[in-house]
């Protein structure tokens, strides 16, 4: 069978997008491969179509739980049910019963950390594994955005499964980043498939305002005018809740929702599968919205708050356009917001006297044979935020001060790797906040913005197919998408049984007996 | 405010017997003997959970709000026993009505699986009818997606006919709440036309509170329930609560052994050699079979003089609360034998 009628059989679709057959070939014919594709280019069918062809079983890595399930979810829509995600969250139960009839499976999606057990590696090397995935390779180097430790022991997993092919998927891995991918995962013979970065039909509008107030005026400005799918980016959950609900009093006929970690993972389906719909407009969200939605029309993307770096940003803003057509990226941008971005920063790492405190105060409980809470509960200990506790956690973990979610912790010990701990705490700090300022300064640039956003990753740049950015000119008047919406219809309670009849899908029916 | 009437309407019925933990316990349908017996004590079985993922956060912010706004106060400043005040009272007895149509304890562990049938095979039978087959199913609980599954099988043939009978069905059931409720619940269905309302959007749209939402959806779903308990005109509806059964929470395991002892005749102290546990946890035991088997053998543990003088004390002091009926009945009489002629009194 061709290629191409296997995809359109499995996946319905006519062909493929830049780079994925190059891609799928080398991986069907058993070679290494490193692929970068830009976001919303469908990295994902790389390996969901070797997984149907492949005689045996694909593992995935995926980073993060919730996209995992979100994606199980949709490939068992769309009629892909041989699939299953295993992670903690899997009740005990369930997974029993699983890991029994893995066999039964094609493509298992599986969390870093779930892979570094060795009962779970147990499991899986009684099957027939043919190709072993790392998505959102990315996280594997310190020097990508989502550095993910565990994604640095993977090759012990690939290891133990029998060193099965491997593919490195990621969108945003600069040549440095490639480096390390090749370098950790122990394959620097991979073949590399590298495709520029940048979008043709994306626009970068930058604007400076006075404040929030302002803020939320642009955004009414443009949103009043332009009937199309958006998503407009915030940093706190509060303030996505807030806006959307302030827009909506202002947009009375438009629909607005919004989307964040923080909400029920049913309701965040419902609004998901509206936006998919056309039932909502616009979605004001954290960076929890957004991976895996494969929305083709989504017009524009406002950044109310910036992200921490150019990667996050490159991704958010790539969820624009996937069809194609022209769409645009805005930057709404006051002086106040870097000093924020900044705390936000400093709040993701821990202050040195932190972790000095924390280590006295157990060795005085140590001393006085007080009970401490297990390593696993050091949040309990620490008024910090999630990503510092694990740093702390990962620190004293590597130098053998924590093992086995037990306290190894003595003065002597403490002391020898005091100044290591606090080197490499410094250098981490260093490298978020280059990356933050890299991110303000290419706001705060002159020159052209989409060269200057996408050139640490290439040289070469495709002309814009419609307007380039805000620096080299952009006009609002000039930009006239086709409109996908309809003010909403005002509402009445009354009307419910002529609602009930089309959600039953009678309308029709009923309209020709009338 | 249908969520704050709930809570008065409790605390009032508890008259500060019971602590405000009981009433979260009652709401989320805690399986505790004790929140069993509080719901059928004081007349709140109705009520019995209604909101299985209340939070104890919310519940207490919902608390505070009460207190500040002068409907409930903290008796003699402590604050777990809350009082209703005047202006709670006058207030309650207005919006008293909105109240009624909750079965908690009737439909107790019917509920869920029933509104989830019914929300998935419309999902299923609206987009399968349009020849839609790719749609991410609103719940994934195992045993839900393969009754819809059987379900289908037998009547795909005949969708249509199928979703014209349940419209008329819905119809007339939603005929007998208020537009608001009706409205309400007609726009959290999901179907092949539109995707249902997420609780904050009903909250925007209706202009009410979450929980107020969330609550007004569970009216809805209990009035369901209920008509087609009392009526044969809702065949399809009736459907959906293929095997379900109110059944009582079982015994407790611990609970079943001692009930077999008991019944092999087996005297309080032989089970407790035989078990090697105290006299406190097999009068446990002991209540919680009370409480269920309807042959319980009461007067082998009260004779009828001292059920009498319970049930005076019960009568003339107006309460249920253990230690109180304690101070007024003859001091032999234990604690074990009071909550027994409790139950009596109530059967």
């Amino acid at each position: 069978m061709l290629l191409e009628e296997a995809l359109n059989h499995y996946f319905h679709y006519d062909f493929f997008r830049e780079g994925q057959k190059e891609i799928i070939s080398d991986v069907l014919q058993g070679k290494d491969v490193l692929g970068v594709l830009p976001t919303g280019s469908g990295k994902s069918i790389c390996y969901q179509l070797p997984a149907k062809l492949l005689d045996g079983i694909t593992v995935v890595v995926s980073p993060l739980i919730s996209l995992m399930i979100d994606q199980v979810k949709e490939l068992k829509a769309a009629g892909f049910k041989e699939v299953i995600a295993l992670n903690s969250f899997l009740p005990f139960q369930e997974q029993q019963r699983v890991l029994k009839s893995l066999d039964a499976f094609r493509l298992i999606y599986v969390s870093p950390e779930w892979l570094q057990k060795r009962s779970h590696q147990n499991y899986l090397q009684q099957l027939p594994i043919k190709l072993f995935v790392v998505d959102e390779a990315h996280c594997i180097s310190q020097w990508g955005h989502e550095f993910r430790p565990d994604y640095q022991r993977l090759h012990e997993g690939i290891e133990a499964l029998g060193n099965p092919p491997v593919l490195a998927l990621s969108a945003t891995a600069t040549p440095d980043v490639q480096a390390d991918i090749l370098q950790s995962l122990h394959k620097p013979n991979m073949k590399k498939h590298i495709y520029p970065m940048d979008r043709e039909n994306i626009a970068f509008c930058v604007e400076e305002v006075e404040n929030d107030q302002e803020k939320l005026e642009r955004i009414v400005g443009i949103t009043k005018y332009y009937f199309v799918p958006a998503l407009i980016y915030f940093t706190s959950r509060q303030a996505a809740e807030e806006v959307a609900l302030s827009l909506a009093a202002k947009l009375p006929d438009r629909k607005i929702a919004y989307y964040h970690g923080g909400m029920e993972a049913t309701e965040r389906l419902r609004i998901q599968q509206q936006f998919m719909n056309n039932q909502i407009d616009i979605i004001c969200c954290t960076s929890a919205f957004g991976m895996g939605i494969n929305k083709p029309d989504i017009r524009l993307v406002v950044h109310y708050h910036l992200p921490l770096q150019v990667e996050s940003y490159i991704q958010e803003a790539g969820r624009a356009g996937r069809d194609g057509k022209s769409s645009v990226g805005v930057i709404l941008y006051q002086k106040g917001d870097f000093r924020l971005s900044a705390s936000m920063v400093k709040n993701e790492l821990p202050a040195m006297e932190e972790i000095d405190r924390l280590i006295t105060m157990i060795l005085t409980c140590q001393h006085n044979h007080m009970d401490i809470p297990p390593p696993e509960q050091m949040h309990t200990l620490l008024d910090l935020q999630e990503g510092a506790v694990r740093f702390i956690q990962r620190q004293l973990q590597k130098h053998g001060l924590i093992h086995d979610n037990k306290w190894m912790i003595d003065d002597a010990k403490w002391q020898q790797v005091r100044g290591s701990v606090m080197n490499y705490l410094e250098k981490r700090k260093r490298y978020k906040n280059s990356k933050l300022n890299e991110l303000y300064q290419w706001v705060q640039t002159k020159a052209c913005l989409r060269k200057t956003l996408y050139q640490s990753f290439q040289d070469e740049f495709k002309e814009p197919l419609d307007q380039c950015c805000s620096n080299c000119g952009f006009d609002w008047s000039r930009w006239q998408p086709k409109l996908s919406f309809q003010a909403t219809e005002a509402f009445h309670p009354a009307d419910w049984r002529k609602k009930l009849q089309r959600t039953l899908n009678l309308e029709e029916a009923q309209d020709e007996t009338v | 405010m249908l969520f704050r009437g709930i809570l008065i309407d409790c605390f009032q019925k508890i008259n500060q017997e019971r602590t405000s933990s009981s009433i979260y316990n009652l709401l989320i349908g805690k399986k505790a003997i004790q929140t069993i017996q509080d719901a059928r004590f004081y007349h709140m079985g109705n009520y019995y959970g209604i909101y299985p993922g209340l939070t104890k956060a919310e519940y207490l912010q919902q608390l505070q709000q009460l207190l500040k706004l002068d409907y409930l106060l903290e008796a003699d400043g402590e604050e777990q026993k809350l009082q209703i005040t005047e202006k709670g009272k006058a207030w309650l007895t207005s919006y008293k009505e909105s109240l009624d149509g909750f079965y908690g304890s009737k439909y107790k562990n019917m509920l869920e699986p029933f509104k989830q049938r019914l929300l998935l095979f419309i999902q299923t039978f609206t987009n399968t009818a349009k020849n839609h087959y790719r749609f991410i199913p609103i719940t994934d609980n195992h045993d839900i997606e393969r009754f819809i599954k059987d379900f289908y099988t037998q009547y795909k043939h005949r969708s249509t006919e199928v979703l014209q009978q349940l419209y008329k069905e819905l119809e007339q059931a939603l005929s007998g709440l208020s537009d608001l409720e009706a409205s309400m619940f007609v726009d959290r269905i999901t179907s092949y036309y539109s995707y249902g309302s997420s609780l904050q959007q009903l909250s925007q749209d209706y202009r009410l509170s979450i929980p107020d939402c969330y609550l007004t959806l569970q009216k809805s779903f209990y009035h369901l329930l209920n008509v087609q308990t009392n009526s044969e005109n809702y065949p399809i509806l009736k459907l959906f609560t293929k095997h379900l059964h109110t059944a009582e929470t079982p015994l407790s395991q611990t609970a079943q052994f001692t009930l077999r002892l008991l019944q092999k005749q087996h005297s309080l102290e032989e089970i407790m050699k035989i078990r090697r546990l105290k006299a406190n946890t097999i009068q446990d035991h002991l209540v919680e079979i009370a409480m269920h088997e309807d042959e319980f053998p009461f007067f082998d543990y009260l004779d009828s003089a001292i059920y009498e003088e319970i049930k005076t004390a019960v009568y003339n002091k107006q309460t249920y609360r253990l230690k109180e009926i304690k101070n007024h009945v003859h001091p032999e009489i234990s604690y074990f034998q009071i909550r027994l002629a409790l139950i009596l009194y109530k059967k």
